[in-house]
């Protein structure tokens, strides 16, 4: 499959192999490609791969689809930020602040950030004894609980950590480990895991068909595109399969 | 019958540089004023004028709201528009004898900035009053949202953080337009349980929310966020409809994409004669956008063909079919689900009419327009929403976003996920102060609020946006560094009970934003009053 431009130059998808060496030819003249005359049919396709493979590689890369302008609020400035002048007031950020602390954060359904910082006793005293970091994360699912460690460098400050779906909650401790013996130095607050209705009542679905059908007519393009996003996607899958079990 | 919530958003980031004569991020207001906003509002009093039937909602964000009612800046948009002007006048002259073919345009641009500048002029430099006067008529309502825009999910350990966005959001709308706001804009739909209590005890009515917290919600929804949605709190939610949007919104197949319409990039400011384009353009040398553009999109190719404005308008139009027919086919569908007037909340950033997508404000106006004439469509607002009847889908909702994922990554990942430890910290010691510095009046009590300030400014989610999207980052980092530097000045001149008067003095000046600001605010025992 490639992209091509339809008239109104709305991107569309089509099987290069179904086209003519004629609309080959044009289509390769539209992208640029030089000594188009002198390619037989396999060589232009080979060109039009690679190009839209170029392309593609490009249109991953946030910021360079030049259609991005419409999502990105404000006009890109970036190829002359080093023109950007002194700002009055500013200062230096500390690199550490003085207190031993651990934060964690929910990132998405998947993932949760963890940053902490170690007062500079508390590095000295590890660092002396020839002593060990870990963070001790705890995740609490449906009332059991889980626990496991990640072991970490003095000089780490951040962490990001998987985390499951589901009815409960995640927290993080720093702990060290000097001479076998254990100690918390901090403790984060519990985020709480993302949960849903359908992903807990999968059984319900098989009797929800025009539910489902209303759902997608909220989050999907008219070319089929889920919204992006990964609970979604598994709900959708599981109305899918049950769907199909029918 | 289908009813339309058409929600736009209008926010920047507050960038005021008075210490430059000009100073390039400032231009964000400016090509957003010449080519949005003042286009948007002339666009709405004619549709008003004709009797047309419209209705839509607007949210203007403090920051935005504050610098368009900044005299200074309104100054330097005026010198803004005179150098384009300036430039116009010779891109006609020049267009006469090259580039033929784009002469046309150039004295459509010329006129377009005349226009423009006049009715800037004619309100006294300050749109909102026209903004004000539509609200009044009930064509428009208007709503605020956080402070600074920050991403209030990653803040939410820091209820005062949360409290005095919320709080400060609210008091500059009523301070501006003289009335409360009932809507309150997520900013980035960004949702978190809990948040929608903070904001039903502040006054407000309604937010929006991401498209996809209806089908995971912890509730089963039986609207399917066709209808507005009911929170915890009791503060109702409206659900963006990603179908109907990504119409629009899409970067691969959205309307804006189409080949006909204006080029954004194709721009004289970079391929012009250094000469030539010198005074129009940022020192030294630096080549920007002048807004002088000649070329169609065209295609994936760097041939442009010559912009055709009646070409773009035929496709204007088909596009307004497009949208409209869109909308009933689907209203068809969600009715034989068994949903009678289906609610499509329709939320858009408002710089993308006019300023990112040339054709937009005519679209907009063609949407307006069509969908008013035809018995199909009504266009309404979520408070009418609210108040026409009481039917919601009673629903808990997971923290989520209209960012890429659906959640935080975009504001927190390994672009700027560094920011946070200096933000909240600094959230943690402005706590701090309150504690230790309660109601203090005069020198200290502004000390102290101007340290307020410098934390809301840092916590905008255009400063991690722009670290993610890898654009202005440089300017962005160095916004931030300004921010939280200057609020340590104050932290550390008061842990020595002291008071930097001079400094505090240039530091008013400088971000002359939220006069009625109150540290206070970031006082945890106060959370609950």
């Amino acid at each position: 499959m490639m992209k091509t431009h339809n008239k109104g130059d709305a991107m569309i998808l089509v099987n290069i192999d179904s086209l003519s060496m004629s609309e080959l030819r044009n289509i390769a003249q539209q992208e640029g490609i030089l000594n188009i005359d002198k390619m037989d049919r396999e060589e232009i396709i080979s060109e039009l791969r690679d190009k839209y493979a170029d392309d593609d590689d490009e249109q991953n890369e946030i910021g360079s689809d030049s259609n991005m302008r419409y999502l990105s609020g404000i006009t890109d400035y970036r190829e002359i930020d080093e023109y950007v002048p002194e700002l009055p007031g500013v200062e230096e950020l500390p690199e550490v602040y003085p207190d031993t602390e651990i934060h964690l954060m929910l990132r998405s359904s998947s993932w949760a950030y963890c940053y902490w910082q170690l007062s500079q006793l508390e590095s000295d005293r590890i660092a002396d004894a020839c002593g060990s970091l870990f963070l001790a994360v705890r995740i609490v699912r449906y009332g059991a609980e889980e626990y496991y460690d990640i072991p970490v460098s003095l000089s780490d400050n951040e962490w990001n950590i998987g985390i499951p779906y589901g009815d409960g909650s995640a927290s993080v401790s720093l702990i060290s480990e000097v001479d076998g013996e254990r100690k918390i130095l901090a403790s984060s607050g519990a985020i709480a895991l993302i949960e849903s209705y359908w992903l807990e009542h999968r059984c319900e679905m098989k009797e929800s068909d025009s539910l489902y059908r209303l759902y997608l007519s909220l989050i999907t393009t008219r070319e089929g595109q889920l919204v992006e996003n990964p609970v979604v996607q598994d709900i959708v899958e599981s109305f899918r399969e049950e769907d199909a079990d029918l | 019958m289908n009813r339309i919530n058409l929600i736009l958003h209008a926010h920047l980031p507050y960038v005021r540089h008075l210490e430059y004569p000009k100073f390039l991020e400032e231009n964000w207001l400016f090509e957003s004023l010449n080519e949005s906003y003042i286009p948007g509002l002339r666009m709405l009093e004619k549709l008003d004028r004709e009797g047309v039937g419209y209705r839509l909602s607007i949210c203007f964000s403090p920051t935005l709201i504050t610098m368009l009612t900044d005299e200074a800046l309104q100054q330097r948009f005026v010198d803004y528009m005179n150098l384009r002007i300036e430039l116009g006048e010779k891109e006609v002259v020049r267009t006469k004898h090259e580039d033929c073919e784009c002469h046309d345009m150039a004295i459509r641009y010329l006129e377009e900035a005349k226009a423009n500048l006049d009715m800037f002029e004619s309100y006294g430099r300050n749109i909102l009053t026209g903004y004000k006067a539509l609200a009044d008529k009930d064509r428009i309502e208007l709503i605020t949202t956080a402070a600074t825009h920050a991403y209030l999910p990653l803040y939410k350990d820091y209820p005062t953080a949360i409290k005095a966005q919320v709080v400060m959001g609210l008091r500059t709308h009523k301070r501006v337009f003289g009335q409360n706001a009932s809507g309150f804009w997520l900013p980035e739909c960004g949702y978190y349980p809990g948040l929608d209590q903070v904001l039903s005890e502040n006054g407000v009515s309604w937010c929006q929310l991401a498209s996809h917290s209806v089908i995971t919600s912890l509730d089963k929804s039986i609207y399917g966020g066709y209808k507005p949605v009911r929170l915890p709190s009791g503060l109702i939610g409206f659900p963006r409809d990603w179908s109907v949007t990504s119409l629009v919104w899409s970067s691969v197949s959205g309307y804006p994409c189409d080949g006909d319409y204006r080029d954004f990039y194709r721009d004289i400011g970079y391929y012009m004669p250094l000469d030539y384009v010198r005074p129009y353009i940022h020192e030294p040398d630096v080549r920007v956008f002048t807004g002088y553009k000649y070329h169609a999109i065209t295609g994936r190719t760097e041939e442009k063909r010559f912009y055709s404005p009646e070409k773009a308008q035929e496709k204007v139009r088909l596009h307004v079919e497009n949208f409209l027919y869109s909308i009933k086919r689907k209203g068809i569908m969600i009715e034989t689900l068994g949903i009678e007037d289906p609610v499509f909340n329709l939320c858009f950033d408002a710089e993308l009419f006019g300023h990112r997508w040339y054709e937009g404000i005519s679209f907009l106006e063609g949407v307006l327009r069509e969908g008013s004439a035809s018995s199909d469509f009504q266009f309404t607002t979520p408070t009418s929403v609210i108040l026409s009847d009481g039917v919601c889908d009673k629903l808990r909702v997971n923290e989520s976003s209209w960012g890429a994922g659906g959640y935080s990554d975009t504001w927190l990942d390994g672009s700027n996920a560094w920011i946070y430890r200096h933000i909240r910290k600094a959230i943690d010691r402005m706590q701090e102060l309150t504690h230790r510095f309660p109601d203090q009046g005069s020198l200290k009590g502004r000390f102290l609020n101007q340290a307020s300030r410098e934390v809301l400014l840092s916590m905008a989610s255009d400063w991690p946006c722009i670290m993610h999207d890898r654009t202005s980052v440089t300017y962005a980092e160095k916004r931030l560094r300004n921010h939280l530097g200057s609020f340590n000045v104050v932290y550390s001149s008061m842990c020595r009970n002291t008071v930097n008067t001079e400094w505090l003095i240039n530091a008013e000046r400088r971000n002359q934003i939220f006069p009625d600001m109150d540290y206070n605010l970031f006082d945890p025992d106060k959370i609950d009053d």
